[in-house]
């Protein structure tokens, strides 16, 4: 049994044993219209937006995301596709978040995976951004950003893994461009000495990196993730298939 | 199952000293229109400018004459799934409240019925605000839009307020809310908009100016039932 293994069982044999109704694991196909309420994401997910540390200068700009009909050419299914609200050219981005909460308390701190495809980016640069992905080791209970996060700007479809402290960011690696329907999958792998983050495309690796610095995270739980720019353009990011918890 | 839960509010959280402790979430839904200058507010556990002991303190951040307020969520995740869409309560003591040097202003109080998977705002919430002394409102949020149910002048710091929701009618919504142990009002709500899907939370909004303005909280409960 290796270590991720074995984190896994003694959370998963703690929830029996407490009578925690818990999962370790979720999957969402992101098409499914939430019966509750038409601009929900269904039951199981919370979403909102963090203000970012420091002065913020204004306009803003915030995100929102919903189930909608995708917009990509020739698709016409239902996706999660992220919104901008507020003005052209912002001072300051407001980092959004939808996040699964039927895993949140299991997952919190514990080796942890999210998987989502990136079904449809698009933008021109200068018109609209919008730079959306994944996150592991999200913590929502803080006013900021902590977080572990691999995004994909819609100007380019390149790409960046940043950890943020306190929204303060730190730009681990980078690479691109990605391409629509890209299979995107990231981990992160807790040690006590160290956090490998790992994230994988179509199942092969991309890229890996290896925390040891004091400002690892290593007490949150896996998220979607968005921040954007309105401009004069519609830029788009949408995901479907999506899954997460705890192990790799 | 989960179906009640319990924080002081005066425990640091050991993850991130930015924090509410990890029963918690944090987030801001995003505004309804297109507005560029919005205020927010967000919550930690602090010393109380009251008297000294940790709290949940709101501090609310943005300008002057802000074009729109967002609303802003903390939400326990413990009773989440099993409280969702059952009759409801929560309950808090507001322990100090008041405005800033410039008049700046936290409105803040409790939620039942949020629902935060949305990207608009849900919930019935009771707001004290502390302008011109102090008073309470009683709203219903329909994806962002507004409903005053009731308003009125009642409170002080140290006030233990209590919101539920009776879902046993099903044609109906009861919403109660007591201070200090004694009703203070009670509305029916019977519209084809009440709201029976959403779990119990605080809330804020920042409303003007710059400065600092207090809404400080503790012994939080909720849970299922009245």
């Amino acid at each position: 049994m290796n270590f991720a293994e074995e984190i896994y069982y003694r959370r998963y044999l703690n929830d029996i044993i407490s009578g925690i109704s818990l999962d370790s694991s979720i999957i969402d196909p992101l098409n499914i219209v939430d019966t509750n309420n038409s601009n929900g994401l269904g039951y199981k997910w919370i979403q909102g937006n963090k203000p970012p540390g420091g002065a913020i200068n204004f306009p803003v700009d915030t995100m929102t995301a919903s189930i909608i009909t995708s917009t990509k050419p020739g698709d016409g299914q239902l996706c999660l596709s992220w919104k901008i609200s507020g003005a052209v050219n912002p001072q300051t981005d407001w980092r959004g978040f939808a996040l699964p909460l039927n895993i949140y308390t299991v997952c919190l701190g514990q080796t942890q995976y999210i998987q989502c495809t990136n079904i449809y980016t698009i933008g021109t640069a200068g018109q609209g951004t919008i730079v959306a992905g994944l996150a592991v080791q999200f913590y929502a209970a803080a006013q900021k950003v902590n977080a572990y996060v691999f995004n994909i700007n819609s100007d380019n479809h390149n790409w960046l893994l940043i950890r943020y402290n306190d929204d303060v960011a730190v730009t681990l690696a980078s690479g691109g461009p990605t391409a629509d329907g890209d299979i995107f999958r990231m981990t992160s792998q807790v040690f006590p000495s160290q956090n490998i983050i790992t994230v994988n495309k179509n199942n092969s690796i991309l890229t890996s990196y290896t925390d040891t610095s004091v400002s690892r995270l290593n007490y949150g739980s896996p998220s979607l993730w968005a921040y954007g720019f309105s401009g004069n353009g519609s830029p788009k990011h949408e995901w479907r298939t999506f899954s997460a918890g705890i192990g790799l | 199952m989960t179906t009640s839960f319990i924080d002081s509010l005066t425990t640091i959280d050991i993850n991130n000293s930015n924090g509410l402790g990890s029963n918690w979430i944090q987030g801001t839904v995003a505004p309804n229109s297109a507005n560029n200058n919005v205020n927010g507010a967000a919550a930690k556990i602090a010393v109380a400018t009251k008297d000294g002991l940790n709290c949940l303190a709101w501090q609310g951040f943005g300008i002057s004459n802000p074009l729109e307020v967002t609303r802003a969520y903390a939400i326990p995740i413990p009773t989440y799934f099993d409280v969702r869409g059952q009759s409801q309560y929560v309950k808090c003591t507001n322990i100090k409240l008041a405005i800033g040097s410039d008049s700046s202003e936290l409105t803040s109080g409790l939620m039942v019925q949020f629902y935060g998977s949305t990207n608009t705002f849900n919930g019935y919430m009771f707001q004290l605000f502390p302008t011109s002394g102090r008073g309470w409102r009683l709203y219903r949020a329909n994806n962002t839009i507004f409903t005053l149910l009731n308003s009125g002048t009642e409170g002080v710091d140290g006030d233990i307020w209590k919101l539920s929701s009776d879902l046993s009618n099903s044609s109906q919504v009861t919403l109660i809310v007591s201070r200090n142990g004694s009703t203070l009002v009670t509305y029916i709500d019977t519209s084809s908009s009440r709201l029976n899907y959403g779990s119990p939370s605080l809330y804020c909004q920042f409303d003007n100016n710059g400065a600092i303005a207090y809404s400080e909280w503790r012994t939080f409960s909720c849970g299922i039932g009245l």
